[in-house]
């Protein structure tokens, strides 16, 4: 690492990889290069363009790495200067910690890059086609690049299942839809159930774990008690539970939704007969109720929006048990007993000491959380479960892709790359929750 | 011949921050049968020297260094790993500060006092207990036969000290490091042990070397002191005279800073000034020389080297300037 | 002792009939009934029979009351689909199936798990701690079915090694259960090296070293001890996951278990096999949850078993 070579005149140190300047970008280039050369290679009639474009990046990549790594030889410091012990206080120094940790930077680089990629697209989308979540919106075959490559919705049954081209990088599907502009906007929705989930988890976790860990006593007791209860629900069979009901409701909801809405203007008009012969015709002269109940539930409740709620449920007992373990040892430390001392109040303790000491294990726990959830909701997705057509989110487009594929319709490419996405994803946010988890935690020997 | 002898021991750490020097030059000589005392504030080098004795320092990110580590003749560096892994506990034993953390919480004392017998010495289980018992008994534990089931956190913090001496002693090693065994201990406890010490070395004729940053617990324990600071030796003497006649500077502040009960109320306690060192950015003469009240100007250019006063290779003073006023040429 | 074992197997009962409980009313909750996807033709009186033969005209409350008492007398009630089994019947021909596909996917879980998380402490930032780890995040960014998905391409079609599908003799048995530990090996191992690492930089394992003990034996008899607690602690919702994980094998590798049974159920409103189901995973899962705050005692004895409970 720093081993002092003795030059003529002044000491020099070889600093580490980390501590050049725009290592930050050059790693994230790097990596970049071959992702996209990864994505290049099953694009059977890419042009040879397309390769030189790839090698001249990569030939920067490596010129600017050549020319950083003379960068490395620095003066060492004189030592006797007695360096300026400045407070930092424990964020500053745990980010300063994690700027250090290359893998962590470059994880947190890839997600970033990820997020504009799927926001932009859905921009790009709404732009050219402006009515596109009315799923009756009919999609005029339009032919401009930002169309073909960004539409998710644009059908084309003749382009349907064509593997990677140049004209559909990810390949198409079974309605001739592009692979690439749906991956990333199935990105948009797995952010989006992730982020809702892991806020409801943490809403309610860390609510109940604070005021359970802060009271103590027979309140605690009885909160925890219950947390231990709902720990032996196999959750993961509710959830299924519920997301089966909600699929059944909206599945009866569709069916009768016309039918209904005829009933009712019969009704309306006065015309009770033709009214009751709809229902006769229908078979729902005994279960009318029941089904407009679920019509109802239907058009007031979205079935993602219960998803969203159905996964937070899930997650948010360890997040209680955590934060109601670091409130506990918060409690007994003597600046909580300081702070009362000089007359400061409840309210006042909770938030400007105990919150900011929380949020290391709970942002901790966050990102371990979002990975869970995301597997959880592409879990669902394989049963069946989970997001509906239209939509998507990379677990259904990986789920819906995999039951396409057979021995005679080896269409990989409708798996590999929703799954690439996600693999990147929870990849990253692991590396950066290690990467926290490494930078916070005072107890570090280093 | 000595017991054990270091010559020249240098401990480097390449870490983030730099070389940390840990252990720079440090010769000791330690004859059989003799309690050594070495005595430095923390950071001084003085448990990162014992631990390189025995081998203990893993070698990335440590870069060690020696003339020589003679034990018993032998040098230490020319054995294999496993060599030395016999010898300690074995003939080289070592006893830790914290005996709460340093012992297995999650084993029985039975368990842990018997395995250096067993690897070393070959016993079976039924020999070792015995031995163990007898070993318990000599501590000073009381009925071992029915504690020997326990676990550590079964035992008060004396106790386990107790213990801790027990399995350091089980194979009758020759010597005895000591790790600042008191350090955590009340004072009454910290007696107790320290008479238990002196005990085992008369009974045993162990040397011990005894490392702590008390200079009140040295004084009535150790036959002769090093004293050290920033990774090198500063002083090197005899209790008395060390006591009677400190040579080097920082001697004689330890020694001056330590309260006294016939102190004034009113008076200031006397401190060192400055802060200890830096042990990635050593100045480039003395490593004292900053805090020193003596300090001339060589001091600042020139790294002074352990040497002998009087003719006496037990009386040794690393410093340009004598407190007895003379000045080295 | 055993005052602790008492107060735990009452609160696992009482968790399981809370658990029941809720999966009853929230089963009845949804509009609809189980003979809605059925043939639409059905006359109102056939309807109206059947609904009194699974009690379904009674008031809700008299049919908990009902279900609850049979539960109780070991009568799980009848199936709604296949009409000549009762849900006993059902559950008790796939449970075994289930629960031997659980253990064995857990033990393979711990064992791979403990040894590639031990190894990787032990060396430290090398190629083995960086590959090995490497592999472990693999294990959690996947979802189970690619992972398994994978697994079949390699391990049926590549090497030939493994039956596709089925459930007959011990080959059948290995890869599903692999396929299914494998995201839970990856988080034991990252559990348990941390977890070691932790117990490394210990006092007492400088003093094992110091006593001149081999590697070997400081890692697995002073050290492992320490590092297995984490592990342990995972071990409950480790069990819960795996259960629900098996979902997607038993589908993958059509395995006669209890978790496409459930599915089915589900969808179909079978009503009691759902609840029978259920109440059978969650026995299971509190069970094993009570069988973990137990080990806690045997493993560090600093634990009274008044704190674990």
């Amino acid at each position: 690492m720093n081993i002092p070579i003795q030059t003529d005149d002044v000491p020099m140190r070889k600093r580490p990889w980390g501590e050049v300047p725009f290592a930050f970008l050059v790693n994230l280039s790097w990596f970049m290069s071959f992702i996209v050369g990864i994505i290049l290679i099953p694009i059977h009639d890419l042009p040879i363009t397309a390769w030189i474009a790839w090698g001249l990046w990569f030939a920067i990549n490596l010129s600017v790495t050549l020319f950083l790594q003379t960068k490395r030889m620095v003066p060492l410091e004189a030592p006797v200067s007695k360096k300026e012990i400045q407070g930092t206080s424990l964020f500053k120094d745990a980010i300063n910690r994690l700027k250090q940790n290359q893998l962590a930077t470059l994880s947190a680089g890839v997600l970033i890059l990820m997020m504009i990629c799927c926001f932009g697209q859905s921009i790009i989308a709404k732009a050219i086609h402006p009515d596109i979540d009315d799923p009756k919106s009919i999609v005029a075959l339009e032919n401009s690049f930002l169309s073909i490559h960004f539409d998710h919705t644009r059908l084309n049954k003749e382009e349907s299942f064509s593997p990677p081209s140049t004209r559909h990088w990810f390949g198409t599907d079974f309605a001739g839809r592009d692979i690439f502009a749906r991956t990333l906007y199935g990105g948009t929705i797995s952010f989006l159930v992730a982020l809702v989930a892991t806020i409801v988890s943490l809403i309610i976790g860390v609510s109940w774990g604070a005021i359970s860990g802060y009271t103590g006593g027979k309140t605690d007791h009885y909160m925890m008690r219950f947390v231990d209860v709902l720990y032996g629900l196999p959750f993961m069979f509710l959830i299924i539970l519920i997301m089966t009901l909600v699929n059944g409701v909206h599945t009866t909801a569709s069916q009768n939704r016309d039918i209904v809405t005829q009933y009712e203007d019969f009704l309306a008009e006065g015309k009770t007969e033709e009214a009751d012969k709809v229902l006769q015709e229908n078979e729902l002269t005994t279960n009318l109720g029941t089904v407009k109940a679920a019509i109802w539930l239907d058009n007031n409740i979205s079935p993602v929006f219960v998803m969203f709620i159905a996964i937070g449920l899930v997650s948010w007992l360890t997040m209680a048990r955590i934060t109601r373990g670091q409130v506990l040892s918060l409690k007994q430390r003597e600046f909580i007993t300081a702070a009362k001392t000089i007359g400061a109040g409840n309210m006042r303790i909770i938030f400007l000491h105990i919150v900011p000491n929380l949020l290391g294990p709970v942002i901790i726990y966050t990102t371990l959380t979002i990975p869970t959830v995301m597997l959880t909701e592409s879990f669902l997705s394989f049963l069946g479960l989970g997001i509906s057509e239209p939509q998507c989110s990379w677990g259904s487009l990986a789920s819906a892709g995999w039951k396409e594929i057979n021995v005679i319709k080896p269409y990989w490419w409708l798996v590999a790359y929703p799954t690439l996405a996600m693999f990147l994803t929870l990849f990253s946010l692991n590396f950066i929750g290690d990467g926290l988890r490494d930078a916070l935690d005072p107890k570090m020997k280093r | 011949m000595a017991l054990l002898e270091v010559q020249n021991l240098k401990t480097h750490f390449h870490t983030q921050d730099g070389l940390v020097r840990a252990v720079d030059g440090v010769s000791l000589n330690v004859e059989a049968g003799k309690t050594v005392g070495i005595v430095g504030e923390s950071g001084s080098g003085k448990s990162v020297t014992n631990m390189t004795i025995l081998g203990l320092v893993p070698t990335p990110p440590g870069i060690i260094d020696a003339d020589a580590i003679l034990f018993e003749g032998q040098d230490l560096r020319s054995l294999s790993k496993e060599q030395l892994r016999k010898l300690r506990g074995n003939r080289i034993a070592m006893v830790f500060q914290d005996p709460m953390t340093s012992l297995n919480p999650f084993l029985t004392i039975e368990d842990q006092l018997t395995e250096p017998l067993l690897i070393h010495k070959g016993q079976n289980m039924d020999q070792a207990r015995q031995r163990v018992l007898q070993l318990l008994k000599e501590v000073g534990i009381p009925d071992p036969q029915s504690r020997l089931k326990d676990y550590p956190h079964q035992f008060s913090g004396g106790m386990r000290q107790r213990v801790m001496m027990a399995m350091a002693l089980v194979c009758e090693p020759s010597l005895l490091i000591c790790d600042e065994p008191t350090t955590a201990l009340d004072v009454t406890i910290q007696a107790q042990i320290l008479e238990l010490l002196k005990r085992i070395q008369k009974e045993h004729g162990t040397t011990i070397i005894f490392i702590t940053h008390d200079l009140g617990v040295a004084a009535g324990f150790c036959d002769e002191i090093y004293v050290m600071y920033a990774g090198r030796i500063v002083e090197h003497a005899q209790t008395d005279e060390l006591f009677k006649t400190p040579l080097h500077p920082y001697t004689a502040s330890l020694l001056k800073s330590v309260p006294r009960l016939d102190q004034e109320a009113s008076e200031a306690f006397v401190t060192i000034q400055g802060s200890p060192p830096d042990l990635t950015a050593l100045p480039a003469g003395c490593s004292f020389q900053p805090r020193c009240d003596h300090a001339i100007s060589r001091c600042e250019t020139e790294r002074p080297t352990l040497e002998e006063r009087e003719g006496n290779h037990s009386r040794q003073c690393s410093c340009f300037v004598d407190l007895r006023g003379e000045v080295k040429s | 002792m055993f005052k602790f074992i008492v107060f735990r197997l009452f609160w696992v009962v009482v968790t399981v009939w809370a658990v029941s409980t809720i999966t009853f009313f929230m089963v009845r909750a949804a509009p609809g009934d189980p003979f809605m996807n059925e043939v639409r033709n059905l006359k109102e009186e056939v309807q109206a029979a059947r609904k009194r033969e699974y009690n379904l005209d009674l008031p809700l409350i008299q049919q908990y009351g009902l279900w609850l008492k049979g539960m109780v007398q070991g009568d799980f009630g009848p199936s709604m689909k296949s009409r000549d089994k009762t849900v006993a019947q059902i559950i008790g021909q796939a449970f075994p199936v289930s629960i031997s596909l659980g253990v064995i996917a857990m033990f393979f879980a711990v064992m791979i798990g403990m040894t590639t998380g031990v190894i990787s402490a032990l060396r430290q930032n090398t190629f083995w701690d960086y590959g090995l780890m490497g592999f472990a995040v693999l294990g959690i960014s996947i979802p189970n079915f690619i992972l398994a998905t994978i697994l079949i391409i390699v391990g049926v079609f590549l090497l030939g090694w493994f039956p596709l599908s089925g459930w007959e003799t011990p080959y059948h048995v290995l890869l599903p259960a692999f396929a299914l530990s494998l995201p839970f090996a990856a988080r034991i191992s990252r559990l348990s090296r941390v977890g070691m690492l932790e117990i490394l930089s210990e006092d007492f394992v400088r003093t094992a070293y110091a006593k001149g003990l081999k590697e070997k034996h400081v890692v697995i008899k002073h050290a492992l001890k320490g590092a297995i607690l984490p592990v342990v602690s995972y071990l409950g919702p480790a069990f819960a996951l795996i259960l629900t994980g098996s979902l997607v094998i038993e589908k993958i590798f059509d395995i006669p278990g209890l978790g496409k049974i459930f599915v089915l159920a589900a969808i179909n409103r079978d009503y009691y096999v759902v609840l029978g189901t259920v109440v059978v995973f969650s026995s299971l899962l509190c069970f094993f949850n009570f069988l973990v705050d137990l080990s806690y005692a045997f493993l560090d004895p600093r634990v009274k078993l008044e704190e674990a409970a």
